[in-house]
């Protein structure tokens, strides 16, 4: 069993890092990307 | 004369050709420092692995997978991995965004504060000289074992190599240099590995192979690996060794001069995140195929004297001479990246941090920091020639202890707004000091610190405590400055430059790269392995 929740962390934690640097950059780009004259990034 | 011998001699040719065609477009102290701020993705990717991964990483972590270790290898490198985001995040951007051409030169600048710089750069010179004994000697045991030539030949060949770019071409070379070894012990470990695993009976049947070779340590398809050998007494202290290294080495690529130091040569601070993303997959992935490699012949030669030679027999003896000849030569390419890497970044110390010298010229200034290069490459070797190199005691203290001293005083920078420069001076000191002597007393068996000082208690640990809290004095006795708050103010602000809705886009499909290289790496670990031990496929 020990086996199996850490082939599922291994990955997890590769996919985690990935998803906060997602996170992060889509929330950052919403603050500071500025919107033309329509409303679009 | 062999082929190894010819491989090894060919690849210091070419390393030398390429670091002085880098050379020669080196106008500035801005080229030499920091390649001119135009390092592409690639580039800075591969000085960032390519410095991480030194001959340690091909031959002692190697073996420590032999040995039954394979499982906390992979830990520990995941975890390892995760830096390589949270560092260009919560530090790598910043440092990067303040222009300065050093690390010390940016606490310098951060905190307002000239003794901070010096204390940064003795601090650089100490650790890394120590670090780059380490990684010179590596490369030449490996090259006289190679090569057959006497070591001290090869020590001389080994430095002639990495100081002759290094001193010329500066940073310009060494990103350069970096990238092309970190694409040959790439592509060689890559096309290694079906012969490797075709000798042992394909790489579906390694697992069933292990579980019935009598040979392979009984607990090494286990998720805890060879407790023993972890220094732990039950599975949970094997998995708390693997997860607190794997912090230590975050804490590691996220912040020493060699590794977060990188960020400073990209083009703009998007390619910082691109690069982190290749090199943790790279470090996850990559590092997983390696290890699979060296307990596949496990198989094939179950009883090796020697462990930590477990690729360099595989190279010799199982796969074709070209492909171990190319491998080989990527070993000894990962010790002179980062040999390389760590040169740069003491001379760059030494001329920009520690010496505060005028120039009237920029062909002067340039002038100068060549020769200062020169003079700690050469420096370097004597020390490498009398032994220092090769003392346990010195490798033992120069992986990671800049780590344990500058983690709170650089991200402080960013994310901790009380922090002061005497708090971060004293933080730095305290963390340094504190790691040499709680490793010391576990180096030297003193007292009972041995048992004591392990997994968070580890002297990387007691260095960071120790950093927290003259951090948090420092700050209480001697506040932040007016001119340290408006700095501070202004480094948070992104740059015109960077607030592009397409380059956030582009940073987006590294990030789903992580996320698919993560559930293709746990689809392969499950089906490829914990499902098929636990009788469960």
């Amino acid at each position: 069993m020990g086996e199996i929740i850490f082939s599922v962390c291994i990955g997890g934690l590769l996919a985690g890092a990935g998803i906060i640097l997602l996170i992060v950059l889509k929330h950052e780009e919403k603050r500071v990307c500025p919107k033309d004259d329509d409303g679009k990034k | 004369m062999n082929i190894y011998f010819i491989g090894v001699i060919l690849s210091i040719i070419v390393y030398l050709l390429v670091g002085i065609w880098a050379g020669r477009n080196v106008k500035d102290t801005n080229d030499y420092y920091v390649s001119g701020r135009n390092g592409s993705t690639i580039l800075i990717a591969g000085t960032l692995f390519a410095s991480m991964l030194s001959v340690t990483g091909f031959m002692g972590d190697q073996g420590f997978c032999y040995s039954g270790n394979i499982t906390t290898m992979v830990l520990l490198n995941t975890i390892c991995a995760c830096g390589y985001i949270a560092g260009p995040l919560l530090f790598g951007r910043y440092l990067r965004r303040s222009e300065c051409n050093t690390m010390p030169e940016y606490f310098g600048v951060r905190y307002k504060d000239k003794k901070i710089r010096r204390v940064a750069g003795v601090i650089t010179i100490i650790s890394l000289t120590a670090y780059l004994l380490s990684s010179i000697t590596g490369v030449g045991i490996l090259m006289e074992e190679l090569t057959g030539l006497p070591y001290e030949t090869c020590l001389f060949l080994a430095w002639f190599c990495f100081t002759g770019f290094t001193f010329y071409s500066g940073s310009k070379g060494v990103i350069l240099t970096d990238t092309m070894m970190f694409l040959v012990f790439l592509f060689a470990t890559m096309l290694a590995g079906p012969y490797i695993f075709r000798e042992q009976g394909g790489i579906g049947n390694l697992v069933e192979n292990l579980m019935n070779n009598p040979a392979a340590h009984p607990q090494i398809l286990d998720y805890h690996g060879n407790i023993a050998a972890t220094g732990a007494t039950d599975a949970f202290g094997a998995v708390m060794y693997a997860v607190t290294m794997g912090i230590v080495w975050l804490i590691t690529v996220s912040v020493s001069p060699w590794q977060a130091g990188r960020n400073m040569m990209a083009k703009s601070e998007h390619v910082t995140f691109r690069a982190g993303a290749v090199a943790a997959i790279c470090t996850t992935v990559f590092l997983l195929y390696l290890n699979l490699e060296s307990v596949s012949v496990i198989n094939i030669h179950p009883d090796m004297e020697d462990p930590q030679r477990v690729l360099i027999w595989a190279s010799m003896e199982v796969v074709p001479k070209l492909i171990g000849t190319l491998l080989l030569s990527g070993i000894m390419a990962a010790g002179l990246s980062s040999a390389s890497t760590f040169l740069s970044v003491i001379g760059f110390s030494v001329s920009s941090d520690i010496i505060d010298k005028e120039f009237h010229s920029a062909k002067e200034e340039l002038r100068f920091n060549r020769i200062v290069m020169l003079v700690v490459g050469v420096a370097a070797l004597i020390l490498a020639y009398m032994g220092l190199g090769s003392m346990r005691v010195i490798a033992y203290f120069a992986s990671t202890i800049i780590a344990a001293s500058w983690a709170v005083p650089a991200i402080g920078s960013v994310l901790w707004k009380k922090l002061s420069a005497t708090g971060a001076r004293w933080a730095m000191l305290a963390g340094f000091l504190g790691y040499i002597i709680s490793k010391g007393l576990v180096g030297f068996h003193i007292g009972p610190f041995d048992g004591i000082l392990k997994n968070f208690l580890d002297p990387f640990f007691v260095g960071i405590y120790l950093s927290i809290f003259f951090a948090v004095l420092g700050s209480r006795l001697h506040p932040k400055s007016a001119e340290e708050e408006e700095y501070h103010k202004n480094l948070m602000i992104v740059p015109q430059s960077e607030r592009k809705a397409a380059d956030y886009k582009r940073d987006r499909v590294y990030g789903y790269a992580m996320i698919l290289a993560g559930v293709v790496t746990t689809c392969v670990l499950l089906l490829g392995w914990a499902l098929p031990y636990n009788g469960m496929r």
